[in-house]
C-alpha cells in the first residue's frame, strides 16, 4: 500500500481537506475504511482459502444545509484526494440551502480505540485458519451415515476506520472471526441442508464452538429429512434465542431506523412513548456490547456508541438515527448511522439487537404450553415497518404438548402476523440471552451490514405455516 | 498497473495459471425523501481481482484426479496497493500451495467473444442526466396518481469497464452499464396509509418503463389500503412479479454443475425433474447471456467463459448443466459460463384465461415480503404482501397471511401463460397457475 494507508499519515490528510471543505460548505466530513481477512473453507469435495489483501476506501461529506453530497473513490494518491475533496466542496457551495439549521458536529474529541483480542487475526498464519477449517470439518463429515457433504469455514476480517470533522479525529480497529459448520443430508430422494456457527468480535480465541456441537447439528439435519411441514394455523410459540434475535431484528429493529420515520414508512414514529409490546418485553440496540460481531466505538457519521434502548417495559422509547434523521426529525443522535463499504451511503442501520433478558427459566417456559411449538434454526427474514407485518422463516418447529417436548419436527416454519399483536402477546421471557452473529442485515434488499440478533427464549401467539 | 500485474503473473513459474479483471467503475446516486433530495453521491473505484492456480503431484495419490492437486487463491488489489503487488502474489501462492482441489485450469480460448449490447452510451455520457431524468419522470407519474404520493427514491446510474486477461490466452474489454434503484408509494386509507415498495435494476433506464411501474405500483397501493387476510386452505394461485424471479430457484440447483459436483443435488443428465400432468405446461428451463440489454447477459463470465444459451431442462428432463470453467472441467462438459438469465419457455394460455376462477375462490399473488425458495429441498413459504382474491362474485384485495408449497408438486401441475415479460433476471410467462398451494390467513 501506499502511505496514506497508514491511518496516522492519512489522518493528518484528512484533517486538512475537511478544513479546507468546511471554510466553503456548513459541514463537511470524511471516513477512511481499510479492510482486510481470510477465508478458509473445507468441504468434502473442494477447499478454499482466500487472503484478501488490505483495501482502502475514503468517502467526503459535504452538507449543504439541506441534503449531503459525498464523493467516493478508491484512489489514495493525495492530489487525487485533495482534488476530490476540491470538487465535492465547490459543487456543494454552488448549491447551498437558504436558513438550514446547521449539522452538530458534536464536541470536539480526538481518540483511538481497538477491540480487544486475545489472538490477532493478522497474526495467525494461512496454515492454521486452514488446519482448524480442514479438522473440524472432518470432525462433521463423520458424524453420520448420510452426510453427503461437509463444510467448514474459518474467516476473518480486521477493519480500520478514520472519521474526521471539523472538530472530530476518531480511530478504531474492529476485528471478527467467523467459525461455521454446515452439512447436506440426504436419503431416500430427499437432502436437507443445515448450518451452525458463531461469529463473534474479537480474534481467533473465539474458535472452538462449533465441535461439540457437530453431532447435534448432523443428527437435528437427519431428522429433517423426514420432516412434514406443519398444520397452518395460530398457535403458542416459544423461541430460543436466535429466533427470538430474528423476531428482534425484523419486528421492532427495522421498525425504529429513523431514516424509515423521515419517508413516513415505519409506524414507530406515530408510537414513540407509546405501548407497543407486552410489559415484560425490553428491546436494546447495543454497539458497547463486548466480544460480538457488531460491536463498535464510532459509527460511520462521527457518533460516538452507547447502549440504545428501545422498547422499555413494553413502551417505544427511542429510535435509532442516522445523521440525516436526526437532524430533520430533532432526534438525539444514537450511533447507527452505518453504511456497507465506502462505495454505498449512510443509513439508520442495527448493531447488536436484542430483547433483554426476563425472570422466567426456559425449561419452565416449555412447561408452561399444553399445545404449541417450539421453533430453532432461524433462516431468514423480512421486515415490513409500515405495515407492521413480519414474515420469519426457519428450518426447525418441535411440538410441545402439554409441557413436553414431543420430538415431533416440522420443517419449513414461517411465521407471520402484525408485529404489536405478536409482541404483545409475549408472556414469558427467559432468564436466559444467546447473541448470534451469524447473520447480515439487508435495507430492502440491499445495503448489506453486519449486525447480530438475540434476546433470551420467548413465549407468545402468532401464526405459523 | 495492469501490466506490471500482467508481467509478474506471466514470470512466475510456480502458477499453472493466472487471471486478472480490471474493474473500473463509475456510479451517480440521487437519494429522493419525500419532497427533498436527501443526498446526491459519486463514488469512483478501481479494482484488480486476481486469480492464481499452483497445480502440483497431489500429497495423498489416487485422491484427485491423476495424482494432480490444483490450488487457487484469489485476491483484490487497490491502485494505492501498486507497490505490493510481488508481496500479495507471494501470500496469494503460499495460500493456494495450501489447497488441494481436483486439478483444473483457467478458461480456453474458445472463438470469438460474442456481442451482446450492454453499455448505454447515454449513462457512459452523462450519468447524472440520466438520473436527473428517472427523478423527473417519477414525480411526474406519482404526480398523475390520485391519493398517493412518492415516500422515497433511490436512482444509481452506473458504468463499468472491464479488461479481462488470463494465462491460456483470453482477453477481452468490454463496458456495461446499469441503471438501479427502487421506489416507495403510499396511499392514503380510510384506516391510515399503505405502501408499495419495488426494487429494479435495467442496463438503462429506458428499459424500466418508470410510468408504468409507478402506476401500477400506486393501484397496488391503493388496494392495499382496504386488503384483508386471505382465506386458510388449499387453492390454487397466480404468480406474477417478482415471485417469477426466485419462484424456478430449485430447478436452478437441479441444473447447477457446482450443485451437483457439491453433492447439492442427485440429479444426473436425463432425469426427469418434473413429470407434468395431464394440461400442465411442461417445463422448458434455458440459460441465455446473450439477450441484448438484459442485466443477466455478458460477454465473458468472470472466469471468461464466452457468453451463450444452453437449454437446461427439456420437458421437465434434465438436458444440460449451467457450469462455469472449473465445474465443467471436474463434470466433463462444456462449460456454459455463471448463470444469466433464466428462460423459462411459454405456456399456450392467456394470463386472462389463467386468472379465472373456478368454483373455489383463486388467489392472484403478485406482492410478497420476501420469496425465495429453498433451492435444495424446493420448499417455499411466503408472507403476501399484496394479491387479489377472485372469485365469481368478483375480486377482493388481500395481504397478510403466508402461501406454501414445495416447488416440485407445483411445477407438476403448473400452467404458464402465453405472453412472457423480461425481467431483471427472467425471460418467461408473464403468470403462472398452481394447484393447491397452502394459504394460511383468517
Amino acid at each position: 500500500m501506499n502511505d496514506l494507508a497508514d491511518f496516522s499519515k492519512l489522518e493528518t490528510l484528512l484533517a486538512q481537506l475537511v478544513a479546507d471543505m468546511s471554510r466553503a460548505v456548513p459541514y463537511a466530513a470524511a471516513l477512511a475504511v481499510k479492510r482486510e481477512g481470510t477465508r478458509a473453507s473445507v468441504s468434502s469435495t473442494q477447499s478454499s482459502l482466500a487472503p484478501e489483501p488490505p483495501s482502502v476506501g475514503v468517502v467526503f461529506t459535504a452538507f449543504n444545509g439541506e441534503a449531503f453530497h459525498e464523493l467516493s473513490t478508491n484512489s489514495l494518491d493525495p492530489a487525487a484526494l485533495k482534488l476530490s475533496a476540491q470538487r465535492l466542496a465547490q459543487w456543494t457551495a454552488g448549491r447551498l440551502a437558504k436558513g438550514a439549521r446547521p449539522l452538530d458536529p458534536g464536541p470536539e474529541l480526538r481518540q483511538s480505540w481497538e477491540l480487544p483480542c486475545a489472538i490477532d487475526p493478522l497474526k495467525w498464519t494461512a496454515r492454521q485458519k486452514m488446519d482448524h477449517a480442514a479438522a473440524l470439518q472432518e470432525r462433521v463429515a463423520r458424524c453420520g451415515g448420510k452426510v453427503k457433504n461437509a463444510t467448514a469455514v474459518v474467516a476473518d476480517l480486521v477493519t480500520e476506520e478514520l472519521f474526521v470533522n471539523p472538530v472530530r479525529r476518531l480511530r478504531q480497529r474492529l476485528s471478527r472471526v467467523d467459525e461455521v459448520m454446515q452439512v447436506v443430508v440426504s436419503d431416500s430422494g430427499r437432502t436437507q441442508m443445515l448450518w451452525d456457527g458463531v461469529c463473534r468480535g474479537g480474534g481467533y480465541e473465539n474458535l472452538g464452538w462449533c465441535a461439540p456441537r457437530a453431532e447435534a447439528l448432523v443428527a437435528d439435519a437427519e431428522k429433517l429429512l423426514s420432516a412434514r411441514r406443519i398444520e397452518a394455523g395460530f398457535t403458542t410459540v416459544v423461541t430460543d434465542p436466535e429466533w427470538s434475535g430474528m423476531l428482534a431484528h425484523e419486528a421492532f429493529g427495522h421498525g425504529t431506523e429513523t431514516d424509515m420515520y423521515l419517508k413516513d414508512r415505519a409506524k414507530g414514529r406515530e408510537y414513540m412513548g407509546k405501548r407497543v409490546a407486552s410489559a415484560i418485553t425490553c428491546l436494546d440496540d447495543d454497539p458497547t456490547l463486548p466480544g460480538q460481531a457488531a460491536t463498535f466505538y464510532f459509527d460511520h457519521e462521527g457518533a460516538l456508541a452507547r447502549r440504545n434502548a428501545i422498547i422499555e417495559d413494553g413502551i417505544l422509547v427511542h429510535g435509532m438515527t442516522d445523521a440525516y434523521s436526526a437532524h430533520w426529525l430533532g432526534y438525539e443522535r444514537s450511533a447507527n448511522g452505518r453504511r456497507e463499504s465506502w462505495e454505498r451511503k449512510a443509513y439508520a442501520r442495527m448493531t447488536n439487537t436484542f430483547f433483554r433478558p426476563g425472570k422466567s427459566r426456559p425449561a419452565d417456559i416449555i412447561a408452561s404450553v399444553d399445545e404449541g411449538w417450539y421453533l430453532r434454526y432461524p433462516s431468514n427474514g423480512m421486515e415490513d415497518p409500515q405495515g407492521w407485518g413480519i414474515q420469519c422463516e426457519g428450518l426447525w418447529a418441535e411440538r410441545i404438548s402439554k409441557g413436553r417436548l414431543t420430538g415431533d419436527v416440522r420443517s419449513p416454519v414461517i411465521l407471520t402476523g402484525f408485529v404489536p399483536d405478536i409482541l404483545q402477546s409475549i408472556d414469558m421471557v427467559g432468564d436466559d440471552l444467546g447473541i448470534s452473529g451469524l447473520g447480515y442485515c439487508g435495507k430492502g434488499h440491499k445495503e448489506i451490514v453486519k449486525n447480530t440478533m438475540g434476546g433470551p427464549h420467548l413465549k407468545f401467539r402468532a401464526r405459523l405455516a | 498497473m495492469l501490466n506490471a500485474l500482467i508481467d509478474h503473473l506471466e514470470n512466475d513459474e510456480r502458477l499453472s495459471g493466472w487471471q486478472v479483471r480490471e474493474l473500473s467503475r463509475r456510479s451517480t446516486q440521487l437519494f429522493i425523501n419525500m419532497e427533498r433530495e436527501e443526498s446526491r453521491r459519486l463514488v469512483e473505484g478501481l479494482t484488480y481481482e486476481v486469480e492464481i492456480l499452483v497445480t502440483r503431484k497431489a500429497a495423498r495419490p489416487g485422491a484427485r484426479e491423476k495424482g494432480w492437486a490444483t490450488g487457487n487463491a484469489r485476491f483484490n488489489i487497490d491502485p494505492a496497493a501498486l507497490g505490493r503487488i510481488k508481496a500479495n502474489l507471494e501470500t496469494a501462492v503460499q495460500a493456494a500451495s495450501l489447497v488441494a482441489n481436483e486439478a483444473y485450469t483457467m478458461t480456453e480460448v474458445a472463438g470469438m467473444v460474442p456481442h451482446v449490447d450492454l453499455a448505454d452510451p447515454l449513462i457512459t455520457a452523462d450519468a447524472e442526466a440520466q438520473v436527473a431524468l428517472a427523478a423527473a419522470e417519477l414525480r411526474e407519474a406519482a404526480g398523475r396518481e390520485k391519493g398517493v404520493r412518492l415516500a422515497a427514491a433511490e436512482f444509481f446510474a452506473e458504468a463499468f469497464r472491464t479488461r479481462y486477461f488470463n494465462s491460456q490466452g483470453v482477453h477481452c474489454l468490454y463496458e456495461s452499464t446499469l441503471f438501479s434503484g427502487e421506489l416507495c408509494l403510499l396511499a392514503e386509507g380510510p384506516s391510515g396509509e399503505s405502501e408499495v415498495f419495488r426494487a429494479f435494476k435495467r442496463r438503462r433506464l429506458r428499459d424500466l418503463g418508470l410510468a408504468a411501474t409507478v402506476a401500477e405500483c400506486a393501484h397496488r397501493s391503493r388496494r392495499r389500503v382496504d386488503a384483508g387476510l386471505p382465506q386458510s386452505g388449499a387453492f390454487d394461485v397466480v404468480l406474477s412479479g417478482e415471485a417469477l424471479d426466485h419462484f424456478f430457484a430449485w430447478c436452478v440447483t437441479q441444473s447447477s454443475a457446482a450443485a451437483r459436483y457439491n453433492r447439492l443435488t442427485q440429479a444426473e443428465i436425463g432425469d426427469t425433474l418434473v413429470q407434468a400432468a395431464p394440461g400442465a405446461t411442461p417445463l422448458q428451463l434455458a440459460h441465455n447471456a446473450l439477450i441484448p440489454w438484459a442485466v443477466g447477459s455478458y460477454k465473458v463470465d468472470p472466469s471468461g467463459t464466452a457468453g451463450c444459451r444452453r437449454n437446461l431442462i427439456e420437458n421437465g428432463r434434465l438436458k444440460a448443466r449451467h457450469a462455469n470453467s472449473r465445474y465443467a472441467q471436474y463434470l466433463r462438459q462444456a462449460a456454459s459460463g455463471e448463470l444469466a438469465t433464466l428462460e423459462v419457455g411459454a405456456g399456450k394460455e392467456s394470463a386472462e384465461a389463467l386468472l379465472k376462477p373456478g368454483d373455489r375462490p383463486l388467489y392472484h399473488l403478485s406482492d410478497f415480503s420476501y420469496f425465495e425458495p429453498n433451492g435444495v429441498t424446493g420448499e417455499f413459504s411466503s408472507e403476501i404482501r399484496y394479491g387479489e382474491e377472485l372469485s365469481a362474485g368478483g375480486s377482493r384485495a388481500v395481504k397478510g397471511g403466508s402461501v406454501s408449497g414445495l416447488s416440485r408438486t407445483a411445477l407438476e401441475t403448473a400452467r404458464f401463460s402465453s405472453e412472457t415479460e423480461q425481467r431483471e433476471r427472467y425471460l418467461g410467462p408473464r403468470c403462472i397457475r398452481l394447484e393447491n398451494l397452502g394459504i394460511s390467513g383468517a
